[in-house]
């Protein structure tokens, strides 16, 4: 099973390393957003430093949607031989656990693009950058998780790109909440006693989520 | 089940018609309406309105302290036809800041039994020792005579009725969720499509009662707390829930072949109703909740413990769980005539 999975990994990172479109692409996407939100703060000729609720207002979004997009245009690559060639070579929980950790990495790499980005044209606001950070790979790790199997779903049905977000959106309000608690520590100089508790149930969370993906899967695998 | 059976028919509707009858034309126990308090050097004056009130010539007052369970009696009393001025004495701690620990007025007669008046006035956190004496469980304790009316508690008064509606309503989209994500289960293992044809429709059943219970909710929030919508664990909770099972019925309108519909809703089904509970019992642990047994408000114990509140408020429960498996019974049943129909 481990090789399979290693044998997966490969071919994915092999088959972006050729194209190097999806990542590309993903990064310029952020990249300008970013700079169109550099304009949007000019009020009145002036540059106001955004405040740091605002910050973090656009950073998760940017980091949801971009992730949501990269995750669908992964699955999008997969034509239906390229599929059938999978379902009869490999077992369904290595192809989704492959399919989870290949998401996760590039997720975080993203979340971690637009970390630098916002640091470099809206500025970086944040106290404690240690917690800041392990938030978001934490965060990342979920919303791939979430949205692997979302897409996995909405690739079964006509109107697929849609319908990928209404899935996992409700899910993925719960990450959420406890990502702007755990911000809320970041943001702040001490860390409070809720800290660790709220750190733990995300991390519960994510280990759920990928336990019932791996569960799940294998009934979507045979259509 | 439930379209031959007609016991339980009856039995569904005897329950309902009981607990909105009574939990709508029962009276309010008397109690104190209105407490007003000023604060005079060494006194604590209390002025009561208690216009419903049977018998004032026996009164007891007491302020009591639920959190350490210390009660104080009043130095004077006096009393007019409908209302009470108390006077106790003032504790030392009392500096006019309206946070910390609250107080509850407490009064007592043989006719109308307990009273209470929650949260009569809040201070600060140290108070003097000696005017207080340990909580006395029986000079606490309710006379046991029973009554057919309703406690009539400040802040909640005639809403209290909503429990009957509110409460029941989140039970039945519960049971109709459970018993969905249990068929969608027993659907993979087995791959009939009737267990499927139970999930969508308790799914259906379980929206419902959902979106009554948020209204009722909805009515009761803006009675008590002041606002239709506030940011609480049980509320978000349930808005999670109402929007995931949106979205399981929007996934299964994008499906045309019927087995692939039934596997795919399935899984979410599943994905969904896990995280939703795990949701639920995780989050209110880690902040603190407005809404009643999740504490922070001290009165919903004391409505459960209320005898006559019991007598139509797990009818109620029952009689609208057996409801939802009615509708959802009935639904089944609807889908399976135009089965039948398409096959002809």
């Amino acid at each position: 099973m481990f090789k399979e999975i290693f044998i997966l990994l490969q071919k994915e990172f092999k088959n972006e390393l050729t194209k190097k479109t999806s990542l590309l692409s993903i990064l310029l996407y952020i990249a300008s957003i970013s700079y169109l939100l550099f304009f949007l703060m000019k009020t009145q000729g002036a540059l106001v430093k955004l405040e740091v609720k605002f910050w973090n207002m656009f950073y998760w979004i940017i980091v949801l949607f971009s992730i949501i997009n990269s995750i669908y245009i992964n699955f999008s690559k997969d034509n239906k031989a390229r599929m059938l060639y999978y379902f009869n070579m490999f077992r369904p929980e290595s192809f989704i656990l492959s399919k989870l950790i290949y998401h996760s990495i590039f997720s975080s790499i993203i979340a971690l693009f637009t970390y630098m980005f916002f640091g470099v044209w809206l500025g970086n606001p944040i106290e404690n950058n240690a917690i800041f950070l392990l938030t978001v790979l934490i965060a990342t790790n979920a919303f791939s998780a979430i949205y692997t199997l979302m897409t996995a779903i909405s690739f079964q049905t006509n109107q697929s790109t849609l319908l990928s977000s209404i899935l996992g959106f409700p899910i993925t309000i719960p990450i959420i909440i406890f990502t702007t608690k755990l911000c809320r520590e970041a943001f702040s100089e001490s860390i409070s006693s809720h800290f660790y508790t709220t750190l733990l149930s995300l991390l519960g969370f994510n280990f759920i989520l990928i336990f019932l993906s791996i569960i799940l899967f294998p009934f979507l695998w045979k259509e | 089940m439930f379209l031959k059976n007609k016991f339980l028919q009856a039995l569904t509707l005897i329950f309902i018609i009981h607990s909105i009858v009574g939990g709508l034309f029962l009276p309010l126990s008397p109690n104190i309406e209105n407490a007003e308090y000023s604060a005079q050097d060494s006194l604590l004056i209390f002025n009561l309105y208690t216009p419903k009130i049977k018998e004032n010539s026996d009164v007891f007052l007491y302020l009591n302290l639920p959190k350490e369970k210390k009660i104080a009696k009043p130095i004077t009393i006096n009393q007019t036809k409908d209302s009470i001025k108390a006077v106790f004495i003032n504790p030392e701690f009392y500096k006019g800041v309206n946070k910390g620990m609250s107080f509850d007025l407490i009064a007592q007669n043989s006719k109308d039994g307990q009273m209470f008046y929650f949260s009569a006035f809040s201070a600060d956190t140290s108070y003097n020792q000696q005017t207080w004496i340990s909580e006395d469980k029986s000079i606490l304790k309710d006379s046991k005579e029973f009554k057919w009316s309703f406690p009539n508690r400040n802040i909640l008064r005639e809403s209290i009725r909503n429990l009957f509606f509110h409460v029941p309503m989140w039970f039945a989209m519960m049971f109709m969720l459970i018993y969905s994500t249990f068929f969608s289960i027993k659907y993979l293992s087995s791959g009939q499509i009737t267990h499927d044809e139970k999930a969508h429709n308790a799914v259906k059943v379980g929206m419902f009662f959902g979106t009554m219970g948020i209204l009722t909710g909805m009515i009761w929030a803006k009675h008590t707390w002041g606002a239709y919508w506030t940011d609480d664990p049980k509320l978000n909770g349930a808005a999670i829930g109402m929007l995931s099972y949106s979205a399981y019925l929007i996934l299964r309108n994008g499906i045309e072949d019927e087995i692939k519909k039934a596997k795919i809703a399935a899984v979410y089904n599943i994905f969904a109703f896990t995280i939703y509970v795990i949701f639920i019992y995780i989050l209110p642990r880690i902040n603190a909740s407005l809404h009643p047994g999740n504490g922070g408000n001290p009165g919903f114990n004391v409505y459960e413990q209320d005898n006559t509140m019991r007598i139509f408020f797990y009818p109620a429960v029952i009689g609208w769980i057996l409801v939802s498996l009615w509708l959802k019974d009935t639904l089944l049943w609807i889908t399976f005539k135009k089965k039948e129909s398409l096959n002809r």
